[in-house]
């Protein structure tokens, strides 16, 4: 019953009332007839929500695919197709319905709506939207938020309606087409130690001439050394060795903050992506070590398509966000874990079903209905969780069993680390020193097993961790000593390359302000970061685009070649 | 100007080449109809009202001024509470059957007044959009409209009506009820029956109405109130029940439930205040991480 009935109601009890009791017929009549229609309004609108709402059926297809399963990727539009039906009823969908399809907060609507209203009855009603996948992980939609209302808005309830389907989303990646290195190839001499398997192949690099044997291909004969020297000789070429490459991904705290597809983590698994891509294409092998608080996860190299998809399925799972850090409970927390059960749970609300037991304290109204509602949350929790009625009266009293469940609940249904569910600010430090210290383990196991002269691709929030930067460089060290390739590759959180730029204006503004000062902690970290690592020989690119997944394809030319790079910034 | 909502489409070439036929309902359309509406039938109201001689023109000032509010900020109660308070202090007492045709249509309107109002801030409420925009498109848009377009406004005007005829009817017939109940009760009863008299029950005979109508209505919304209920209690889903009896366990054992909890806190804390400080070898002092939790 909304406010607007109620207030009905009582006017026309009470017209009814004084129309009688003063012999006003209009008064009593008019009165009356109010009080009959809004009970005759009452009586539809229970029908409608008890009888005929659960034989609608919803189907929903995410491109084509109507499975409760599949694959997505980030970045891409996906078509969301969904058909609404009433099942074994004649009379079709009663108004006013509004359908809406609860989307994660991985997929942002860009075309049409995914929400619908039906303002007149009808049999089968089809609608679409288009839809982008925002980050690497997975995409889960788990159903559709029926409101139903009478035409008079008298009356209102909220359902929810379960269409599961989850879908693994897999990163991004460019296919970059020029990959040759950015140096002079003359300069570019091999040092000392730098050994290349020479080995007859296909490829392109003559590597010696041998005398003709019967069965060469007629092509190779290199004839104007045969006719000077009077036999047949053949042109042996080199064999293209493969680089492998080694993706070393950061999946830490840090790196996962941040709204879907904002997250340096997702500019990380694009340069990934788009690495892999590039060289599995050209026949290289493609590894990759997966860190982060949970320990490493190590996925041998491996080549061709299937390689290709098996390493983008590894970064895909790597992407789901895990159980959030333990937060404080805090009103936005509680209001965030609010709005989710009323969407996705709101039949459990119904103070019918869900009961608050009466308690004489806390006196004041607020502290009252803030008590309401966290009970009732502390419910719902103990519903989906399956938490015995002790738990569920310790989260009303437990601020941190509340904050833990509340984070679960959120984690759960996609939301990002964002603000309520993480606080941007708690992390720093300590999280910096445990990268470094993860990160220099795994790169001494690798550099461990490795065979030959590979290529190391460190995708990590370096920024944060220049500060401790000494930890890393030791390992760094030793791969650079064994004749590997160490690129560091950093994305920034503002999608910016760090750089000096001019003066500020005169007139600014506090936030200006603000985004000036995170400018220049910036500037000055990557400089300390870059002069670090370039004393040493790695190189570093400080940024998530394209131009960084270049300067690793060419880093990875060269290791081919075995020749060296001016190692730097690029 | 209101673009066209794209209207249902399906995956199948069939059904989109229908669908992209078939005009879309569109609720930004309804609410303008529903203004027309509003202005049209107020107006109509204003006019009954004036055709009375007792009403001065401040009153009548009053009612526009309401009906306009009413479209922007207020909800139909109050126009409906002060037609009630006009009634109360205009209309002249009378007893006797409810039978005449002017009262009947004069109550049609006056309801239809607030189910028009109703639809409108309903669909205003879904569209967003103000009333001012309605009246922009409605002048603005003039003449310069394709085909397609005149179609899809015809359209919804023709299913609004539609719609809204339903309602009107639903009123007819509540209204015809309110009237035969009215008439169920008479205040001088029927001759043969015995008459309730002040002396006998001390209420003069227009409040012993009351409270046999009060009564019968009650007892009518009781037994569909109880039967509602009932089909409601035996459709929970199994979730609802789950919650349901966790729910009311917990309002049984509330008291001592909460009591063990608290000391349980209680216990944990003092605990966690016990814990010694411990210095890590990177200088870092974890007191201060369980003092945090603590709070």
């Amino acid at each position: 019953m909304t406010g607007r009935s109620r207030w009905l109601t009582m006017l026309a009890m009470a017209g009814v009332g004084l129309g009688i009791y003063t012999n006003r017929q209009t008064l009593a009549w008019l009165s009356l007839t109010v009080l009959i229609w809004l009970f005759v309004e009452w009586l539809s609108f229970h029908w409608r929500l008890w009888f005929e709402l659960p034989r609608l059926r919803i189907v929903r297809s995410v491109s084509g695919r109507r499975e409760a399963t599949g694959f997505l990727f980030a970045s891409r539009k996906v078509v969301v197709d969904v058909r609404l039906t009433m099942k074994g009823w004649q009379t079709g969908i009663a108004p006013m319905l509004v359908v809406r399809d609860c989307l994660p907060e991985n997929l942002s609507v860009v075309t049409g709506h995914c929400e619908h209203e039906f303002l007149i009855r009808s049999h089968e009603v089809w609608y679409r939207y288009e839809a982008r996948v925002c980050g690497s992980g997975n995409a889960q939609l788990p159903g559709f938020r029926i409101t139903l209302q009478d035409a008079q808005g008298f009356f209102v309830a909220q359902r929810f309606l379960s269409v599961p389907q989850t879908f693994r989303v897999l990163p991004a990646f460019a296919n970059v087409s020029d990959t040759r290195p950015l140096i002079k190839r003359i300069n570019s001499l091999p040092q000392h130690g730098i050994h290349r398997v020479q080995r007859a192949g296909l490829g392109s690099e003559l590597l010696e001439l041998r005398e003709y044997v019967p069965g060469d291909p007629p092509k190779s004969i290199a004839w104007k050394v045969s006719a000077r020297r009077d036999t047949l000789m053949t042109r042996q070429y080199e064999s293209e060795v493969p680089v492998r490459v080694h993706l070393f991904i950061d999946g830490s705290i840090s790196s996962r903050i941040g709204g879907f597809g904002c997250r340096l983590l997702d500019q990380m698994m694009f340069v990934a992506g788009s690495v892999a891509r590039s060289a599995i294409s050209g026949g290289d092998p493609v590894g990759a070590v997966l860190f982060d608080e949970r320990g490493a996860r190590r996925i041998p190299p491996a080549g061709g398509e299937r390689g290709f998809y098996r390493l983008l399925e590894a970064m895909s799972d790597f992407s789901v966000n895990p159980p959030p850090p333990q937060q404080r409970l805090s009103p936005g927390l509680i209001n965030a874990t609010m709005r989710l059960c009323g969407e996705r749970y709101s039949e459990l609300l119904d103070p019918k079903v869900n009961q608050v037991p009466f308690t004489f304290f806390p006196l004041s109204p607020w502290k009252r209905s803030e008590r309401f509602r966290r009970t009732q949350i502390a419910s719902v929790l103990a519903e989906v969780y399956r938490l015995s009625p002790m738990t569920l009266l310790e989260l009303v009293h437990d601020d941190n069993l509340m904050a833990t469940y509340s984070q679960r609940l959120l984690a759960d249904a996609g939301v990002s680390w964002m603000d309520p569910l993480v606080r941007t600010r708690s992390h720093g430090f300590h999280d910096g020193m445990a990268t470094m210290e993860m990160l220099s383990k795994a790169l001494t196991q690798a550099v461990g097993t490795a065979k030959d002269n590979e290529v190391y691709v460190v995708l990590a929030n370096m920024l944060e961790c220049a500060t401790n930067i000494s930890y890393l460089l030791p390992a760094v060290k030793v791969a650079l000593a064994r004749h590997h390739r160490v690129i560091f590759v950093s994305p920034t959180p503002t999608f910016r390359r760090p750089a000096r730029t001019s003066d500020l204006p005169e007139d600014v503004t506090a936030e200006e302000l603000l985004d000036r000062a995170e400018d220049l902690r910036t500037i000055e970290l990557a400089s300390r970061l870059q002069k670090a690592l370039r004393r040493i020989g790695a190189t570093v690119a400080l940024s998530g685009e394209e131009q960084a997944i270049r300067m690793v394809l060419s880093e990875t030319h060269m290791a081919r070649d075995g020749r060296v790079s001016l190692s730097g910034v690029r | 100007m209101t673009t066209p909502r794209p209207s249902p489409v399906s995956s199948k070439p069939q059904r989109e080449r229908v669908a992209d036929r078939i005009p879309a309902v569109d609720a930004d359309l309804w609410q303008h109809v529903y203004l027309i509406l509003t202005a049209m039938v107020g107006l109509l109201f204003v006019w009954t009202l004036s055709a009375t001689d007792d009403v001065s023109l401040p009153l009548r000032l009053i009612f526009l001024a309401v009906l306009v509010l009413t479209l922007n900020r207020w909800t139909a109660a109050v126009l409906l509470g002060l037609i009630q308070v006009q009634l109360l202090f205009l209309e002249p007492p009378a007893v006797g059957v409810i039978a005449h045709i002017g009262g009947f249509l004069w109550i049609m309107l006056t309801l239809l007044l607030v189910l028009v109002v109703s639809r409108y801030r309903t669909l205003q409420d879904r569209t967003h959009s103000a009333g001012f925009a309605a009246i922009r498109h409605l002048f603005g848009h003039g003449l310069n409209r394709s085909r397609t377009e005149a179609e899809h406004e015809w359209f919804n005007l023709l299913t609004a009506l539609k719609n809204l005829l339903s309602g009107v009817l639903k009123i007819a017939v509540c209204a015809t009820v309110a009237a035969v109940v009215l008439n169920a009760f008479p205040v001088n009863p029927v001759p043969g029956e015995r008459l309730y008299t002040y002396r006998e029950f001390s209420l003069i005979p227009s409040g012993y109405r009351l409270i046999r109508l009060s009564l019968t209505l009650f007892a009518v919304f009781l037994v569909s109130w109880i039967v509602i209920n009932e089909s409601v209690w035996r459709r929970l889903s199994p979730r609802q029940a789950s919650v349901y009896l966790r729910s009311t366990f917990l309002n049984w054992v509330h008291r001592d439930l909460r009591m063990v909890i608290l000391k349980r806190m209680k216990i944990r804390r003092a605990k966690a205040r016990k814990v010694p400080s411990m210095s890590r070898q990177d200088g870092f002092d974890t007191t201060v991480a369980v003092s945090d939790l603590e709070d």
